[in-house]
């Protein structure tokens, strides 16, 4: 999905489910056991390998968006539909299949600043450099 | 890339309306996320998550949101079912805001074209031809498409539906493509056939598989022969749904796909798995038995008031169907009323709020009822329906 957002960096190995995972109030990760477990999703470039669960977690996206509370932009390894389609509807910028992939480096960029800008067929994941910067692209 | 003819680039431009712009671009997009070549046009749909207990506030501006920028359905269009009996709410202990919420939803479906069955079983009310291609989204509903009538459909999800039903057209890839029919993995079910037929635990037989198959299409070899019972076939077949993302199953004298290929991998399912899976819902004590995950037939309904002949009921019993059925079979209806029996339309176990009925611990013959209520923090009894009715029925 097209657009650009700007927040912190928040990396799960694990998929994420949307639906009964993730208060649609809040954007906390409400799935017992998750590695993001209580963990808030607001406003953050969220990175993950790709949605699972009910597809019903594509409103769940919309929900959040319309209450200020769904991530700042959402980079998958893979894409589904339940998170595309969930983007699309929140005007979510969505990256997916990003090289280099960034679960080979996942804990340096944890709690990191980062822009997503995804435009036509392109996305660039840029961590905002604190010294030196890092960048990657798909 | 998705290659589109000159009526779906139009309705990509916008020129049809800003609703059918986003649909299609959607649409395009989660196409080619998938891989799909081109979209394939549809013949209906079925939108799943319709109740506002899924929905949300915003979830229902969305759909008011669509119909008010113009969008409509351009194929038949059939809907899941809603939080309650659109006749019954008080009685269900639904409050004035739910029901607006939920009677919102309903408007903007009905706005945008919409046929308010509110039933998981559209394959009952507007059965679909061999080879159709459809955009349905319920994953019982899917399964029975692809598995019992040969039609074609991917479990399409709830959000995506909608907007697939107003371009009338899907991604063509998965199980709307040949190569995406053919089975990838053989069940073997000689080792629970003989206790499947003696017991009657067809619905657990349908969770086991799915679990353990979890996507692909399984051939299903050595079926108990009860299975093609079409009211065990529905159960069956919702079990499934239920544990896994699988959406078709090629099952001997019941599918009209079913063909064995050589050199799949072959799994063997066992008695002890199965009794795993009944144990999992193994509890003795229960407030009601619920009926009609998915929604009891109008056959079932005249079989269930025919069993309860001369006979009341001892604890609740609750049966979910769609409108079409209970009109279809409005005598075994009054029967089983006259029995004591709740009958509900428009809604179910699942979607519908058991609690507000004084309902904690729930007895069913549904593993997808069983799982899905489980999740909601109920105590669940799963036993096939003839030893539900043994326990709760008694002369009257």
């Amino acid at each position: 999905m097209r657009g650009r957002g700007r927040g912190p960096l928040l990396v799960s190995a694990e998929p994420v489910s949307f639906y009964g995972g993730v208060d649609p109030l809040t954007g906390e990760v409400m799935e017992r056991g998750h590695e993001l477990y209580g963990r808030s999703i607001a406003g953050v470039v969220l990175v993950f390998p790709y949605g699972k669960g009910s597809t019903v977690g594509s409103y769940t996206l919309l929900r959040l968006a319309k209450r200020g509370k769904a991530p700042a932009g959402i980079v998958n390894l893979v894409s589904e539909p339940i998170v595309v389609v969930g983007c699309m509807l929140g005007g979510i910028p969505l990256m997916d299949s990003p090289d280099p992939d960034p679960f080979t480096f996942e804990r340096k960029l944890n709690g990191l600043e980062a822009e997503l800008v995804v435009e036509e067929g392109i996305g660039l994941l840029r961590v905002i450099p604190r010294v030196r910067g890092e960048e990657e692209n798909s | 890339m998705v290659q589109l003819v000159p009526e779906e680039r139009k309705m990509l431009s916008g020129s049809l309306g800003e609703g059918v712009a986003l649909a299609m671009e959607t649409v395009v997009k989660v196409a080619e996320v998938l891989g799909a070549p081109k979209l394939v046009k549809i013949s209906s749909a079925h939108i799943s998550g319709v109740s506002y207990r899924n929905l949300g506030e915003e979830g229902v501006e969305f759909l008011e949101e669509l119909a008010a920028k113009g969008a409509r359905f351009s194929v038949p269009t059939t809907v899941n079912p809603a939080g309650f009996d659109l006749e019954a709410h008080s009685e269900m202990g639904v409050g004035e805001e739910e029901y607006e919420l939920q009677m919102r939803i309903v408007r903007a479906l009905v706005s945008m074209g919409a046929r308010v069955t509110l039933s998981c079983t559209p394959y009952l009310i507007s059965p679909p031809s061999f080879g159709e291609h459809l955009a349905w989204a319920e994953s019982n509903a899917v399964l029975y498409a692809n598995s019992v009538v040969g039609a074609r459909t991917n479990r399409e999800g709830g959000p995506l539906s909608v907007l697939e039903a107003i371009v009338g057209r899907a991604p063509y890839v998965g199980l709307h493509a040949d190569e995406g029919r053919a089975p990838t993995v053989v069940v073997n079910a000689s080792g629970v056939k003989s206790f499947v037929e003696e017991t009657g635990a067809v619905s657990a037989l349908g969770y086991l598989l799915g679990a353990e198959v979890k996507r692909g299409v399984p051939l299903l070899a050595n079926a108990p022969r009860n299975i093609a019972h079409p009211g065990n076939l529905r159960l069956f077949l919702a079990a499934v749904g239920a544990a896994s993302s699988i959406g078709m199953v090629l099952i001997e004298n019941v599918s009209p796909e079913f063909r064995r290929v050589e050199g799949l991998e072959e799994i063997p399912l066992e008695e002890g798995e199965l009794e795993g899976v009944l144990e999992r819902w193994s509890g003795e004590e229960f407030d009601a038995v619920v009926l009609g995950c998915p929604h009891l037939s109008p056959g079932e309904l005249a079989e269930l008031a025919s069993r309860m002949k001369g006979r009341r009921v001892k604890r609740q019993v609750l049966v979910f169907t769609s409108r079409w059925a209970a009109s279809r079979a409005a005598d075994a209806v009054a029967a089983l009323k006259g029995n004591g029996v709740k009958v509900y339309a428009d809604t179910c176990m699942v979607v519908g709020n058991l609690s507000a009925l004084g309902i904690r611990r729930c007895a069913t013959d549904s593993a997808k009822a069983a799982y899905y209520l489980s999740n909601q923090g109920y105590e669940v009894v799963l036993a096939p329906r003839d030893s539900l009715l043994k326990a709760v029925l008694e002369r009257s």
